[in-house]
């Protein structure tokens, strides 16, 4: 069942974004398979968040132009780090949150920078790219975390 | 929920253990330019062979040193031959170059006059890339049942999209102009200056490879110059918004495509068949469908 979940859940986020999200100038910055990573990655175990990024990376990649593994390679790594660090501190409050999507959309987007140029394909990476990335998954991330979070204590509660 | 809980040094060596699978597995799909190997086995000879160069350097050092002395005497006149020999492989070059470009031209006339006519395969965008930031790719409802190809060029009649750079049987993947690892060949429309058209990966593409002296207004049309062996000649492209000068010799143009790539929906593929419909420079594209 708890796969069957997570399958439908990464089936309706590659179909959100690349039928809906991607058609816009602001909301095409949104990388919903990084936010779910980091949401499970947040609440998750380790092992679970790690296999779950590297699944949905793979997916992004199939769906995505360039080499299969750039994504699943950046996300699983920033998987890791989130978990750890989650692990080790109380990470609750909502600027903290944004800043932690922030931060880690920023490392997956330089991820995928660095391996684009260690296997010598143009990134089209910029400041410009980078900031506007962090910033929208950051306040979008925030956004769908408490959505997310409140669907799930209700449940839990029910 | 039920949580699988890993010592960190397990975890640790899970996530070490993927990215190396992962790094393979890009590896693998990868080809070195240099060598025209996978970067997977340029990697590992790079890895591996200055260990070789080590115990080769350590038992031939000696060697080598001996031999260097003694080579130095016959040095200086070698390489003055060398120089007079290199003069003359340069001369020979030249003119070698020139027969090619005179080649070159000859065939590109010949062409014309034989050039492939092509069908038009009527599709829709049914999805865009996943990671647009990085990447701009689209999806097309039309795959190899539908008679797509590898490498066939997506039109709309505002202009060129993109190429097929992955087909299924329903569905084609296309690298849209704008994305930064395409290229195709593009020039000026009242001059006729031709160049390379590379996306930037930010929506826009840019002319490169313009000579200097070439004059480039802005709001110029550009349109496919047909050389790639992709598009064919004539195909609006977009419209010139500045012009950079990139070294003493070249200079570049940004442009902008006709068309919104985002709001895409109905596009066209264009498939050569000999002897149906002929397209010549400047003629509007064929937008029959199947």
């Amino acid at each position: 069942m708890k796969l069957f979940k997570t399958l439908l859940t990464i089936t309706v986020i590659l179909l959100v974004q690349t039928m809906f999200l991607n058609r816009f100038q602001v909301l095409k910055w949104i990388d919903l398979f990084l936010l779910m990573n980091i949401y499970y990655a947040l609440n998750f175990s380790q092992v679970a968040s790690i296999g779950l990024s590297l699944c949905s990376g793979l997916v992004q990649d199939s769906f995505s132009q360039g080499v299969v593994g750039m994504n699943a390679f950046s996300k699983t790594v920033v998987a890791y780090l989130v978990s750890t660090l989650s692990s080790r501190l109380m990470i609750k409050h909502p600027l903290i949150i944004m800043l932690l999507i922030g931060i880690s959309t920023s490392l997956d987007f330089l991820i995928i920078h660095g391996l684009r140029l260690l296997f010598g394909l143009e990134s089209p990476l910029s400041y410009g790219i980078l900031s506007a990335a962090a910033l929208v998954n950051g306040v979008s991330g925030l956004v769908l975390f408490q959505i997310t979070e409140r669907i799930r204590v209700k449940k839990e509660y029910a | 929920m039920e949580q699988v809980v890993l010592s960190p040094r397990t975890s640790l060596g899970i996530v070490v253990v993927s990215l190396f699978v992962l790094l393979a597995l890009m590896s693998y799909q990868v080809t070195d330019p240099e060598t025209g190997q996978t970067v997977l086995a340029s990697v590992a000879f790079r890895l591996f062979s200055p260990f070789q160069l080590v115990v080769s350097e350590a038992f031939g050092g000696v060697a080598g040193v001996f031999r260097n002395y003694i080579g130095l005497v016959g040095a200086n006149k070698e390489n003055v031959k060398l120089k007079r020999e290199l003069d003359e492989l340069k001369i020979q070059l030249e003119a070698q170059s020139q027969q090619n470009r005179e080649n070159e031209r000859l065939r590109r006339i010949l062409q014309f006059r034989e050039r492939l006519p092509y069908r038009a395969i009527a599709g829709e965008i049914i999805g865009r890339d996943p990671k647009p930031a990085m990447s701009e790719t689209a999806t097309a409802n039309r795959g190899g049942r539908h008679g797509i190809k590898r490498e066939m060029p997506v039109v709309t009649p505002e202009g060129v999209i993109g190429i097929t750079i992955l087909t299924g049987p329903f569905t084609s993947k296309i690298q849209l102009i704008t994305d930064a690892s395409s290229s195709i060949g593009a020039m000026i429309q009242s001059s006729r200056t031709s160049g390379i058209l590379s996306g930037t990966g930010n929506g826009r593409c840019v002319l490169k490879f313009l000579p200097i002296n070439v004059t480039v207004q802005k709001g110029e049309a550009i349109v496919t110059s047909g050389q790639d062996g992709i598009f064919p000649e004539g195909l609006p492209v977009g419209r010139v918004v500045r012009t950079v000068t990139e070294s003493e010799f070249y200079r570049s143009a940004e442009v902008e495509p006709y068309q919104d790539f985002s709001s895409v929906r109905e596009v066209i593929f264009l498939s050569p068949v000999p002897g149906v419909v002929a397209v010549k420079p400047s003629e509007p594209v064929p937008t029959q469908s199947k």
